[in-house]
């Protein structure tokens, strides 16, 4: 009885491996990835569903720069990642800024942890610029900062507060406030 | 790579083999990391991470045998029940005993109230102190808001305390953030008769998320083995909420509940009326089941390495049938604190109270005095972790004292040290001690069984014993974790189990009452001696494809405590397969299909004469639009019927093939 059923079981197996080797290799499925890779395509995508003010102005320029401020986190992750990736035609390129002041350039600046004492001035600079912020940082949506990369059960949400956004004229796409947590400045006043 | 590595062992050639097999299979599919670009946003946020959390990296390097059951795997299972899904844990034993009935073991002795395992669902312990087991058919949600199930293989006691024995279940459902938007499903099929479950999650304000839930399942019945019908079938109606507060950055408040109702239908042997027949009379019978339960846990984050959390949970259980009833209420208080320690080690401690009352309606079969009881258990944890040389060398070493009302003081210290030489490996070796107290069954009942002998009925009773000792375990554990990024990975544990005072029944020297034959009670009289080993790998052949396999061994020699007169009547018999193993298959196709394969074994079961049997699952799932789901399980595939299980108390059921489709909306 159990012979016939394993003859039968590797019978199913084989016409799965069959139709496994017709599946092609693209798209994934993993079963865990790794952290910086994961928030790299965060980056990504933000990039993507955010439009910025000077869009036509931009398009004079190939590149949207995506500027990582203090302790690079990444490694080689967001390299990786934004190689040979384009939004709306623009070319991604990756600047690390080892000092706490945005640089002209940036569109889309990563504040590392490292510069949690820094965070005022960082927000002062980036908001001069008009540039798209994102950190890790605890409370960092509250505190002014625009997309908080949270963190539950090894799975990465983010809130955005939606009137840092505005005051920066970003246009966030409805589809990225779906997925995120949304709060605004008066939120962030009750919550000092 | 060198050739010459594999010739030195088979366990370190088997280990290379794996990563080169692996690496190449990787580089041949892809030839770089896989583009995370591709993947739909809202999908990438299902992604976890491998590195962060503390109690995600806690479980990784963690040193024990720890499974993890993700909600991937229970979807693509496209399994129904809780403990179903067990099935797919190495190591756990899972034999169906009929329609709504489950034996769940780990690492041996398993039986119908099998009790070596605590159960969690959110924190809240579901293991019932009448026969220190589970009613499994009881423990369900809805299967969709489960983030995970952790399988703890070994004692837990440290930290969970007594009956945490052979090991730990930690139910997990997501939080309410994580469950925004509406979700329906529904399942038709020729066991599974009808299944429906609706979820809505929302937010209350701007940091707080709710989720509430209906649940509703009707399940045939199975076939004996005489070919009747086996009078098992289900009914379940559930439904519950679950509310995540975020009050501020370091404080969060979860408030959740569940209440069901539902009939449970069975048969029992009546072996108290005088046999005429020579079959044993079978009763049928229909539990009506139904409880609740609310918890409220507040956790509150002092820095990144502290916190502290303070859980309340109540709980209702009643069960009400022929043979016996059961009311049961529980309240629980738990706290817990974590702590730094030197640089990189951490302290946590917690006390715990729980206070459980119950109130028995009496059967023939089995009666308990007396018919109320309430017990009260008290007990403290303190955990030091220390890492050594860079974090290489981890060391977790601690207790739990604990009281209760059956056994008294007992102490369940452990030790533990985990070794990753280099990323990705770790080997880890533990020695710990654990107990299981006696059950209100052991302390309190009376089971009546008529005998006919020569065609007169002889009577025995078997009686409890209020001097039980709890039964000990020191158990040491050895493994060793590989974990390749994204495509192979391979977990061992080897185990030696050694058990003192297990209970077990012996004849009673007193002159036996009136009419009574013979009677017996239970005695702390059996030693026991088990060893074994898991196995467990995930290996992603392609993108697309992925492959589970498990394997476990487990041999268990029992033997007698005590000899002579008042000596216990035979060992209990060993119930356990010897040799399980599952072979998963997870592939994507074309135009949005999913087929997913599974394939069981457990050997023969030799003190019961429950042969071995192969079990095939499969299931084809389809998302033709995003936010749909359509899926089709056949559970058995290749087998009209099989036996899982031969119980004292009842005719066996056999598992029957059965199919299902099922339809999943979110929006």
């Amino acid at each position: 009885m159990i012979d016939l059923a394993v003859l039968r079981a590797a019978r199913a197996f084989a016409v799965v491996a069959v139709l496994a080797s017709l599946a092609s290799a693209s798209g994934a499925e993993p079963f865990a990835v790794d952290e910086y890779r994961l928030k790299a395509a965060y980056l990504y995508n933000f990039a993507q569903f955010i439009e910025w003010p000077d869009e036509a102005e931009a398009e004079a320029d190939p590149a949207l720069h995506v500027c990582v401020l203090g302790t690079d986190p990444f490694g080689s992750a967001l390299d990786e990642t934004l190689r040979q990736r384009r939004v709306r035609g623009q070319r991604l390129t990756v600047h690390r800024i080892p000092q706490a002041t945005v640089d002209d350039e940036c569109e889309i600046v990563f504040i590392s942890r490292s510069l949690r004492d820094a965070l005022g001035p960082v927000l002062a600079s980036a908001q001069r610029r008009g540039a798209l912020t994102i950190s890790e940082l605890d409370g960092f949506a509250r505190a002014g900062g625009m997309i908080e990369l949270t963190e539950r059960r090894a799975k990465v949400g983010f809130t955005i507060n939606l009137d840092a956004a505005n005051r920066a004229r970003l246009r966030i796409s409805s589809q990225l406030l779906e997925l995120a947590v949304v709060i605004g400045d008066s939120n962030a006043a009750e919550g000092d | 790579m060198s050739f010459k590595n594999h010739a030195r062992s088979v366990g370190i050639a088997a280990g290379c083999l794996g990563m080169l097999i692996s690496s190449t299979i990787a580089s041949a599919a892809s030839g770089a990391p896989a583009d995370l670009t591709a993947v739909p946003f809202a999908e990438l946020m299902n992604y976890q991470i491998t590195s962060v959390s503390k109690q995600r990296e806690d479980l990784s390097s963690a040193a024990a045998a720890v499974s993890v059951i993700t909600q991937e795997d229970i979807r693509r299972s496209g399994m129904t029940s809780i403990p179903e899904l067990l099935r797919l844990v190495p190591g756990v034993q899972v034999a169906r005993i009929s329609g709504n009935g489950w034996a769940i073991s780990a690492r041996g002795f398993n039986g119908t109230f099998a009790g070596n395992l605590l159960v969690l669902i959110d924190g809240r312990s579901v293991y019932t102190p009448l026969f220190s087991g589970v009613y499994w058919d009881v423990q369900d949600t809805l299967v969709e808001d489960i983030d995970r199930i952790e399988v703890i293989r070994g004692p837990g006691a440290t930290l969970w305390g007594a009956n945490a024995v052979n090991g730990v279940i930690n139910i997990v459902t997501k939080s309410a953030s994580e469950t925004q938007g509406t979700l329906a499903t529904m399942g038709v099929g020729d066991v599974e008769r009808g299944f429906a479950g609706a979820r809505h999650g929302g937010r209350l304000g701007e940091r707080a998320h709710y989720r509430v839930y209906l649940k509703y399942l009707e399940r045939d019945e199975f076939e004996a083995s005489g070919g009747f019908a086996a009078h098992d079938a289900t009914e379940d109606f559930r439904g519950g909420w679950r509310l995540d507060w975020d009050i501020d950055e370091s404080d969060t408040l979860t408030f959740q509940g569940d209440v069901y109702s539902g009939e449970r239908d069975g048969t029992f042997f009546d072996s108290t009326a005088p046999p005429l027949l020579p079959a044993p009379i079978v009763v049928e019978d229909t539990a009506e089941v139904s409880g609740g339960n609310l918890l409220l846990r507040w956790s509150h984050e002092i820095s990144e390495a502290s916190d502290l959390s303070l859980q309340f949970y109540y709980d209702r259980t009643e069960r009400e049938s022929v043979s016996l009833g059961e009311d049961r209420d529980t309240w629980d208080l738990d706290f817990q604190h974590r702590f730094p320690l030197l640089d990189e080690g951490n302290v946590l401690w917690g006390l715990s109270y729980r206070r459980t009352e119950d109130d028995i309606t009496n059967g023939n079969v089995v009666s308990f005095a007396p018919m109320k009881r309430s017990d009260d258990l008290i007990g403290g944890f303190l955990q030091a972790q220390l890492p050594l040389f860079d974090d290489r060398l981890v060391l977790t070493a601690g207790s739990k004292i604990e009281r209760n009302d059956y056994s008294g003081w007992e102490i369940q210290p452990s030790g533990r040290l985990s070794w990753s030489p280099l990323e990705g490996h770790t080997f880890w070796g533990a020695v710990s001690r654990a107990v299981r107290s006696p059950s209100r069954f052991f302390d309190d009942a009376k089971l009546r069984i008529v005998i006919p002998a020569a065609g007169f009925p002889l009577i025995f009773e078997q009686v409890g014993n209020r001097a039980l000792e709890a039964e000990e375990l020191l158990a040491y554990e050895v493994g060793y974790r590989l974990h390749v990024e994204r495509t192979f990975s391979l977990d061992i544990a080897l185990f030696s189990n050694h058990y003192e005072d297990q209970i077990a029944q012996a004849p009673l020297l007193a002159p036996p009452p009136p009419g009574v034959a013979l009677q017996t009670q239970y005695i702390n009289g059996e030693e026991a001696h088990s060893y074994g080993l898991e196995l467990s790998s995930r290996w992603q052949v392609l993108e697309r494809w992925r492959l589970d396999l498990s394997y476990s061994f487990i041999d268990i020699d029992r033997h007698l405590a005590v000899s002579g007169v008042g000596a216990p009547l035979a060992t209990t018999d060993r119930k356990t397969p010897s040799h399980q193993a599952v072979l998963r298959s997870q592939l994507e196709l074309p135009l949005d299909l999913e087929l997913d394969t599974t394939l069981f074994y457990t050997s023969t079961i030799n003190s019961l004469d429950v042969p071995g049997y192969l079990r095939v699952d499969l299931r084809l799932g389809w998302e033709p639009f995003e936010g749909v789901e359509l899926s089709l399980t056949a559970e058995n595939l290749f087998d009209k019927d099989h036996l899982e299980w031969i119980g004292a108390e009842a005719p066996s059921t056999r598992v029957p093939r059965s199919v299902h489709a099922r339809a999943t909306v979110r929006f």
